[in-house]
C-alpha cells in the first residue's frame, strides 16, 4: 500500500508540474521564446495566495485572485515590452530572464526573505484512509483540480475557434498572419493564460512545497524538464512529461535520496537520444 | 480605364542580407487575373510576400483599394481582402481540413465562398472534413491552401506557384477554380511556371527578372514572341 501513497505523491506533483509546464510550452510553441519569468509567476502565484489568505482567511478566493492578478502581469510583460522586440526571440528571452529577477526582488521586498507555506483549506486539511494509511485529501483535491485544468485546455484547443487559430499559429506563424489571424493577440492570450495556470500552481502547491527565495529557479528548472520530455509547444506533452518526471522525482528520493536531481536528468537525457524532440514534439 | 485594386509602386524588398527586388511596379484591376512569370529566384515569391506583409518592401508604395498596405501587419492585409495561396500549400498539420476551412471565414450575406461552396466545389476534400491537412495528397493540400484563403472572401487572391508538383488532372482541378474565380469577379495575381497554364487563364502577363518588371504583354502575346520565351522563360 506505501507503493500506491508513494504513486500519488509522485502524480499529484506531476500534475503541479503540469500546471507550471503547459504555459511554458504554450508560449515556446507559439512565440519560440523559453519564458525565464515562468517560474517567478509561480512564486508571485503563492505569495499573492499567502496574502489573500491571510487577509480573508479563503483559500477559494485565494485560487481565483492570484492567477488572475498574475495573468495581468504576464499580459502586461508581453503587451508592453517583449512586443518592443516583436518576432526577435533572443532579446525577448532575455528580456523574461530580466524580469525573473525583477520579479524575485520585488517579491524578496513585499513578502521577506522567509520562506513561506500557504495553509491547506480547512475541507481538505484531513487525510483519508488508503489500505491502513492515512493520505492527505488535499493531494487528491489537486489532481483533481489539475486533471480539471488538463480537461479545459484540451476543449479550449481542440474544440474552439481561438483554439484552432492557437495550433495554426503554433503550426505556422507567419502563414497563420497571412491568412488574417491576429497572432500578436494571441501572443498577448498565451502569456496571460500561461502565468495564469503558473500562478495557479503556486496556490495549489503552496501548502506542499511552498515557496521563498529561489523557489522560482527551482520550479522553473524542473518546468524546462518537463517540456523538454514532453515535447516543446505540446499540451499533451505537459501532461505526460509533468507525470513522468514527478514520478521519476518521487521514487528517485525513495531509492536514490542522495542523488536528487540525477533521477530526473538521467531519464531526461536518455528519452532525447531515443526521441529528440520529446515524447510529443514534432520534428 | 478601371482603376487599378492593387497597385505597386517601385518597391525595393530584401529578403535577408541580399536585395532580392529592385523597383517593381505592377497592377492588378478588379476581377482580372493577372500572370506573373519569370525563372527561379528571379523575386516572384518575395514579391507575394512583400505584398502580404511577410517581408515588408523597404521602399516604393504598395496601395490595396486606396489603402497603403506597405507596412500594414499581414493579418490587417488579409483583411482587408487579399487572400494568399503560398508556395509549398503550408497547411496546418494540426488542423482538420474542416477547421481550415473554418477558422478564417468571414461570411456576410453578399459573399459568395462559404463552407458549403468549397466543398460543393472540391468533394475531395468533403470527404476528408475530419483528417489533419498533413494527411491529404499534394493536389488536395493544393485545393486546401486555396479553400483555406477563400473562405475569407477576399477580392484578391495572390497564389504562388499553385501547379508546383501536380499531376495533370489535379492542375485541371485547380484550372476549374481559376475559372470559377474569374466568374465570380475575384481578382488574381498568379505567379505561376507553367506557361500553358498562365497563357489559359491570364488576362494580363507580367515577365519579371533580376527582381524588375522588363516585359508586360497580353497572353496572346506572349505565346507568340518565342525570343521573350526563350530568355526569360527558358522555353
Amino acid at each position: 500500500m506505501i507503493w500506491v501513497i508513494h504513486t500519488l505523491n509522485g502524480i499529484s506533483f506531476g500534475i503541479l508540474l503540469f500546471l507550471l509546464a503547459a504555459g511554458l510550452s504554450l508560449i515556446y510553441g507559439l512565440m519560440k521564446i523559453l519564458n525565464l519569468t515562468h517560474g517567478s509567476y509561480y512564486l508571485v502565484g503563492a505569495y499573492i495566495g499567502s496574502t489573500v489568505i491571510a487577509t480573508t482567511g479563503s483559500f477559494i478566493l485565494a485560487l481565483i485572485i492570484a492567477p488572475i492578478v498574475v495573468a495581468a502581469l504576464g499580459a502586461v510583460m508581453e503587451r508592453f515590452f517583449l512586443r518592443q522586440f516583436h518576432l526577435d526571440e533572443l532579446p525577448q528571452t532575455l528580456l523574461t530572464f530580466g524580469f525573473l529577477f525583477i520579479f524575485a526582488d520585488l517579491s524578496l521586498w513585499i513578502w521577506g526573505g522567509d520562506p513561506i507555506m500557504l495553509p491547506k483549506p480547512a475541507l481538505f486539511s484531513r487525510s483519508i484512509d488508503i489500505g491502513g494509511l492515512g493520505y492527505p485529501t488535499y493531494r487528491l483535491l489537486l489532481i483533481g483540480v489539475g486533471l480539471l485544468v488538463a480537461l479545459i485546455l484540451w476543449w479550449f484547443q481542440e474544440r474552439t475557434r481561438v483554439g484552432a487559430m492557437l495550433r495554426a499559429g503554433v503550426d505556422d506563424a507567419e502563414i497563420a498572419r497571412a491568412m488574417g489571424i491576429d497572432v500578436s493577440l494571441l501572443f498577448t492570450l498565451v502569456f496571460a493564460v500561461g502565468a495564469l495556470l503558473a500562478a495557479l500552481g503556486g496556490v495549489l502547491g503552496g501548502p506542499i512545497i511552498g515557496a521563498g527565495p529561489g523557489t522560482d529557479f527551482d520550479v522553473m528548472l524542473l518546468a524546462f524538464v518537463v517540456v523538454i520530455v514532453g515535447g516543446l509547444g505540446s499540451l499533451r506533452g505537459a501532461l505526460v512529461g509533468g507525470l513522468v518526471v514527478g514520478l521519476l522525482d518521487n521514487f528517485g528520493k525513495i531509492f536514490f535520496p542522495e542523488f536528487a536531481l540525477f533521477t530526473i536528468f538521467v531519464p531526461m537525457a536518455v528519452i532525447l537520444s531515443f526521441r529528440p524532440t520529446g515524447l510529443f514534439g514534432r520534428a | 480605364m478601371q482603376e487599378a485594386m492593387l497597385a505597386i509602386e517601385n518597391i525595393h524588398t530584401n529578403y535577408g542580407a541580399s536585395q532580392v527586388l529592385h523597383g517593381i511596379s505592377l497592377k492588378v484591376k478588379p476581377g482580372e487575373i493577372v500572370g506573373i512569370m519569370g525563372r527561379n529566384g528571379v523575386g516572384k515569391t518575395t514579391l507575394m510576400r512583400s505584398i502580404m506583409g511577410l517581408t515588408p518592401a523597404k521602399s516604393g508604395r504598395i496601395s490595396f483599394r486606396d489603402a497603403d498596405i506597405t507596412h500594414m501587419p499581414s493579418h490587417k492585409i488579409a483583411r482587408l481582402g487579399i487572400g494568399y495561396v503560398p508556395q509549398g500549400r503550408r497547411v496546418f498539420p494540426s488542423l482538420t481540413v474542416r477547421e481550415h476551412l473554418q477558422v478564417t471565414a468571414r461570411e456576410a450575406p453578399a459573399n459568395q465562398w462559404t463552407f458549403a461552396k468549397m466543398i460543393e466545389l472540391f468533394p475531395n476534400l468533403g470527404q476528408r472534413l475530419d483528417q489533419s491537412g498533413a494527411k491529404l495528397s499534394g493536389g488536395e493540400q493544393q485545393m486546401l491552401a486555396a479553400g483555406r484563403a477563400l473562405v475569407a472572401n477576399p477580392s484578391l487572391l495572390l497564389m504562388d506557384e499553385p501547379t508546383e508538383g501536380l499531376a495533370p488532372l489535379m492542375v485541371r482541378e485547380l484550372g476549374r477554380l481559376v475559372g470559377a474565380l474569374k466568374e465570380t469577379g475575384t481578382a488574381v495575381l498568379l505567379v505561376e511556371q507553367q506557361l500553358a497554364f498562365v497563357l489559359k487563364y491570364a488576362d494580363r502577363v507580367y515577365i519579371v527578372s533580376k527582381g524588375q518588371v522588363v516585359h508586360h504583354c497580353l497572353p496572346s502575346e506572349l505565346a507568340a514572341d518565342s525570343e521573350i520565351k526563350a530568355r526569360f522563360l527558358g522555353v
